[in-house]
């Protein structure tokens, strides 16, 4: 395709720092049009910079944008968007309490009337139009936090193909999809790219990024370090371009599954450390948006969001659970941190079931790496010191009657703080001073000081840089050495693959679709996550 | 007898500052403001009312410097809650502390000025008169309710307004500017509130006196949430506070229950605020993004 | 410069913005800046009683500044310490009054029922936020207004004197007062200073020890630095809110019954002149810290002393509620400033 077709938008030596942290370093990249091109990079890479820059959200510190081989500087993402540069966000920017069709409007170009104008019978009528070309159906009128995620992302489409769109940027689009929506996407990519527009496939997933592009670029640490047609390309090509070829990521991306699967040690008569038993759970209430005035016809779905989930994880044990996200996984790992009360079914630590809340299961040996550090993991302002004493703060070692040990608190802090090499401060600076990286070492030096029985790890690399994932990753191989019960809520395939011992489970609406051993089929998880049960499920139970 | 003409037009009146400031606190909120300095805008509202219709005699030139004071206060808020970004509840707490000083200031001043004596020229009724006459005021207060409905369900600019406090960042990547939208929204909610004072002073009374508002602006806040951020339903909770504001003064005329002290019935308002957020409040969804500090990109 | 010091700084600075914004409004109105703070400044700090007045008036303020403070550091906004400090001052004349009261449990027995009073009244806020998702913030604003119709009903009713003539308590027993800590001596004039003031600094002190070491506080200060890593850690989050309330609202509660032990003695309508508005100044000027509450306390305590003196200057008291915005202000542009100034670099800022 490239060298065939115009270049539509450029970037010539961009670059954009943050203080003194350069994201993007003189980096070149081009679309053509009705080209795909796969930007390609880990967390960190400066992709989502790089895009933020093209369509307008960051000026560039350095270099120059280019439409039709002209400079152009956009003054907003409005901007770009009315010269024809669309994007499609990670994290839509939708507004769930508005209907569809109140989303499509409120990002209506400005000639769709002024700002006492109601036009929404004409934007509607274009996106029905565009709709209809694509071959969607959508539900108008339906409030949008109550659509499917896939549905969602079809409205953030519509947005932002308003006008003539010529260039299309796709934000880590497959991220939110369940495997059989991705292929819907691919098909929708490829008819848009065949309308002449160009498009921008951000991802760090290879399989994808082989079967979509037409051309790849490889973003490292602000730099493109690679380039290349994809038709000259394999997984392994990239996957070095990516990572480079020393690193240990890159070695842990490479290797095969099956290296990983590691016998269980020698204790199969020992109890199971975590047994859980049926466990289900049931949404409570209508979604928040049903009494507004719009969403009259949608009925208060009350859907199981954990359906008999059973499974145990035996000491020195990683036990996978892999899953698209939002099928279960947040309400999974509340109900194993005690944060949740499960309708039915019980959860065993060691065979006991503790009483349902957060202090009697850390007391009865369950440690939690939440999925959201700073809401969930760390008080943010608190100190250091503070942040790791919640951990303990209630085991009479570290109090006398209602009155904390601080000192001797701190000086725990201060051994951890060197055993997790956490930097960036000491025990009395506010963890709000420390990098992402740091964060995440101060929630898993809290989780993992006081060797438990138990992890609960939910995406527990999500947004850290390589250094700080392979930290991580070595820290629950550690904990599992020692005999700890790992679950590992991830959904990262490729996380769930190289760290799990022996069986990954995947669920998918709730329920366990199968168990199956790391180094299956990616074909195999492809199914499970997208809901087909396996006939014969290569289970290990 | 209790339910007659003239409760009715009561009731009406009474509802008219609640009113005012509700429909404008709709706005404020379904853009992302919550401001507890509604109160003390009122005040400014009140005093700035009865100063100007003395000195001018005129109470609609009156009427639009009270909307005036109401808007210059609301612009301190703005300037430190949307553009400084402090917190919106400090910041609105700040502003009722500084109403309730310099309106205090103000006042004695007037008083041992060209004020000694006078009283306001009220706002004329235009239905009706005396007792159970309606002012322009609350017909412009009733009239704002299907217009404000209106203009937040079915114009692009209510849209924004209610995308804004929901998820400011699409609101912002629709081209909004959303601390500019919001910084408007607050000042036209000024506005609002020192119409609100003005009824006090010049509507229902024809004078000022300290603790005029007695709480009405906290009253709209709640009666806005009892609404569920709507300006029809605002109307609603403000006619209930009203009919009880009035149930309790009509009581108290009458020597219904006389063994009871008075603020017993003077309570009842508060009492039935507190009851209705009570009852109503679990329910209630506020804008998502309601009292949060935006960041533009 | 060390970063403390750059902080009170930038206090002082904005503070000194404020005041100077005070002294054009006096100006304007017509008198002399100088005269007016000096005459604040005698009627604050100018004889021995009114030192004592100044005092008497800070005492108050502690207690409902921390009462403030208490429900900040946890996120909660009670800015109804003036409904508890009223229903704590009824709760106060209840007992000091009462005959069937032991008197040597009195005095003891008027603060607890002050207390309790208070934090009970904090207690509908927030079993209304925690059962019914209210906001406090109304709440606790709608129940200042309850609060004061009730204290009005309550010296009409159940609690007016026995003659039945004045809208106000009897005087409650001379075992239930707070000792006089400088009566009249041969030398030297009474001061109206009473044993309350020793009981605010030991609030302080509690306070301060409370949040700093033990297990209940770390526990409310967790909940307010964030919610989702209380509950996570196990820290029984609503549970923490409503003992937060309880333990802001009795300290208000105390301010009131203090007052009544103190000073007053007996209780009429409109009885406080905003102990518990000021004290959302107080708390927020001390950044919420006990420590700093005593001298922001001071502060405000030796304005309203001083302003009974300001009268003469030709100005009103009702300057002390600017000063309180104006001091608000200056607290929240510092905050701001504080965290512009480039020495504060958070995270990288790279999305």
């Amino acid at each position: 395709m490239i060298g065939v077709t115009a270049v539509v938008l450029a970037a010539r030596n961009i670059t954009r720092r943050f203080g003194t942290f350069t994201a993007l370093d003189a980096v070149n990249f081009a679309v053509g049009e009705g080209e795909i091109v796969a930007l390609l990079g880990e967390n960190g890479a400066g992709k989502s910079t790089l895009m933020n820059v093209l369509s307008g959200s960051l000026a560039p510190s350095d270099g120059t944008i280019l439409m039709d081989d002209k400079p152009v500087r956009f003054a907003s993402p409005l901007d770009a968007a009315s010269r024809g540069i669309g994007m499609v966000h990670q994290h839509f920017l939708l507004v769930p309490t508005l209907s569809v069709a109140e989303n499509l409007l409120l990002t209506a170009s400005r000639r769709a009337g002024g700002a006492l104008s109601y036009n929404i019978k004409g934007v509607l009528k274009d996106a029905q139009i565009l709709a209809g070309r694509l071959g969607w159906t959508i539900p108008w009128q339906t409030l949008t936090g109550d659509l499917p995620v896939g549905t969602q992302q079809r409205v953030e489409i519509l947005q932002a193909l308003r006008g003539q769109t010529r260039v299309l940027i796709f934000d880590e689009p497959t991220a939110v999809l369940s495997p059989t929506e991705t292929p819907e996407l691919f098909a929708t990519i490829r008819r848009l790219s065949d309308e002449g527009r160009g498009i921008v496939f951000i991802s760090h997933k290879l399989d994808e990024v082989l079967a979509l592009s037409h051309r790849v670029v490889v973003l490292r640490r602000g730099k493109v370090v690679f380039t290349g047609e994809t038709r000259n390309l394999d997984e392994r090509i990239l996957a070095e371009a990516m990572v480079g070829a020393d690193s240990d990521a890159a070695v842990l991306l490479q290797a095969p599954p099956g290296v990983t699967t590691t016998a269980a040690p020698e204790s199969a008569v020992a109890k199971k450390a975590l047994h859980v038993e049926a466990v289900t759970v049931r949404v409570r209430g209508a979604s928040k948006a049903g009494e507004t005035k719009s969403g009259a016809g949608t009925a208060p779905l009350l859907p199981t969001a954990l359906d008999a989930v059973t499974f145990a994880v035996e000491p020195g044990e990683i036990f996978g659970i892999a899953g698209v996200d939002g099928n279960g996984q947040e309400e999974l790992a509340a109900v194993l941190s005690g944060l949740m009360r499960p309708a039915s079914g019980t959860v065993q630590i060691g065979g006991v079931a503790p009483p349902v809340n957060a202090a009697a299961f850390r007391r009865a040996g369950v440690a939690v790496i939440p999925a959201d550090r700073q809401a969930r993991g760390l008080a943010m302002p608190l100190t250091l010191a503070e942040n790791v004493a919640l951990g303990v703060y209630d085991s009479p070692e570290y109090r006398v009657g209602a009155v904390l040990k601080w000192r001797k608190l701190r000086e725990r802090a201060d051994a951890l703080v060197k055993r997790f090499d956490i930097r960036g401060g000491g025990v009395n600076t506010s963890v709000l001073a420390l990098s992402g990286g740091n964060q995440q070492k101060v929630v898993i030096a809290r989780a993992l000081s006081g060797s438990p029985r138990v992890i609960i790890a939910v995406n527990p690399t999500r947004g850290l840089d390589v250094g700080a994932i392979a930290y991580v990753h070595n820290a629950l191989r550690q904990a599992r050495d020692n005999g700890a019960a790992v679950v590992l809520i991830s959904t990262e395939l490729s996380e769930i693959q190289s760290l799990s011992t022996r069986r990954v489970a995947v669920l998918f609406a709730g329920k366990i679709a199968g168990i199956v051993a790391p180094d299956a089929s990616r074909e195999t998880f492809g199914l499970l996550m997208g809901g087909k049960r396996l006939k014969e499920t290569t289970a290990v139970a | 007898m209790i339910l007659d003409a003239t409760v009715i037009t009561q009731t009406l009146a009474a509802a008219t500052p609640v009113l005012l400031v509700a429909t404008g606190a709709v706005f404020g909120e379904r853009v992302g403001v919550i401001n507890i300095g509604l109160e003390g805008l009122m005040v400014f509202g009140a005093l700035t009312a009865v100063v100007v219709s003395v000195a001018t005699g005129s109470p609609f030139l009156a009427l639009l410097a009270a909307a005036g004071a109401g808007v210059l206060g609301a612009a301190v808020f703005a300037a430190f809650a949307i553009w400084l970004k402090r917190d919106q509840v400090i910041v609105g707490t700040t502003i009722n502390f500084l109403a309730f000083g310099l309106t205090g200031v103000w006042y004695r001043a007037y008083l041992n000025g060209f004020g000694a004596g006078k009283t306001a020229t009220e706002l004329p009724d235009l239905i009706g008169q005396g007792a159970g006459g309606v002012d322009a005021l609350t017909l412009l207060a009733f009239a704002l309710v299907p217009a404000a409905h209106y203009l937040l369900f079915r114009t692009r600019l209510g849209l924004t307004i209610r995308a804004t406090g929901e998820v400011p960042e699409a609101a912002s990547a629709a081209g909004t500017q959303v601390n500019r939208l919001r910084a408007l929204v607050t000042l036209f909610v000024g506005g609002l509130c020192g119409l609100g004072g003005a009824a006090l002073s010049i509507g229902i009374a024809n004078s000022f006196t300290e603790g005029i508002t007695g709480g009405r602006g906290f009253v709209a806040l709640a009666v806005v949430v009892f609404g569920r951020w709507n300006p029809v339903g605002a109307m609603g909770a403000a006619l209930l506070f009203a009919a009880a504001d009035v149930l309790q003064f009509t009581l108290q005329a009458r020597n219904v229950w006389a063994g009871l002290p008075y603020p017993v019935f003077l309570a009842v308002p508060y009492v039935l605020t507190l009851v209705a957020l009570a009852v109503r409040g679990a329910k209630g969804k506020s804008p998502a993004a309601l009292g949060t500090a935006f960041e533009q990109g | 410069m060390p970063k403390p010091v750059r902080d009170a700084l930038l206090l002082l600075l904005c503070l000194a913005v404020g005041v100077g914004l005070i002294a054009a409004l006096v100006a304007g109105a017509g008198a002399s800046p100088v005269a007016v703070a000096a005459a604040l400044a005698k009627g604050a700090f100018g004889s021995r009683y009114n030192f004592g007045e100044t005092l008497i008036q800070a005492t108050p303020l502690v207690l409902t500044g921390l009462a403030v403070a208490v429900s900040f550091q946890c996120r909660l906004f009670n800015i109804g310490a003036e409904g508890q400090l009223l229903l704590g001052a009824m709760a106060a004349v209840a007992v000091g009054t009462s005959e069937s009261v032991p008197p040597n449990a009195k005095l003891v027995l008027c603060l607890l029922a002050g207390a309790g009073a208070g934090a009970a009244w904090a207690g509908i806020a927030a079993l209304l936020r925690v059962y019914r998702g209210v906001q406090e913030v109304l709440s606790t604003l709608l129940l200042n207004f309850v609060a004061v119709q009730l204290l009005a009903y309550a010296v009409r009713a159940p609690l007016q004197e026995a003659r039945h003539e004045l809208i106000q308590s009897d005087k409650i027993a001379i075992p239930a007062r707070l000792v006089l800590l400088q009566p009249a001596t041969l030398d030297l004039p009474a001061t109206r200073l009473h044993a309350g003031v020793f009981l605010a600094l030991l609030a302080a002190l509690f306070v301060w020890v409370f949040l700093r070491y033990t297990v209940g506080g770390f526990a409310l200060r967790t909940v307010g630095a964030g919610a989702g890593a209380a509950e996570l850690a196990g820290i029984p989050v609503r549970q923490t809110i409503v003992k937060t309330f309880l333990l802001s609202g009795a300290l208000a509660g105390l301010a009131g019954a203090v007052q009544v032990c103190g000073v007053t003695y007996f209780l009429g309508d409109r009885y406080s002149p905003g102990y518990g508005y000021t004290a959302i100044a107080v708390a927020l000027l001390a950044g919420n810290k006990p420590g700093w509450i005593i001298v922001s306390a001071l502060f405000f305590g030796a304005l309203t002393a001083g302003s009974a003196g300001v009268q003469t200057a030709g100005v009103s008291q009702v300057l002390i509620q600017v000063m309180q915005a104006v001091v608000l202000l200056a607290v929240l542009a510092a905050g701001y400033l504080r965290e512009k100034s480039p020495t504060n670099t958070g995270e990288a800022v790279a999305p």
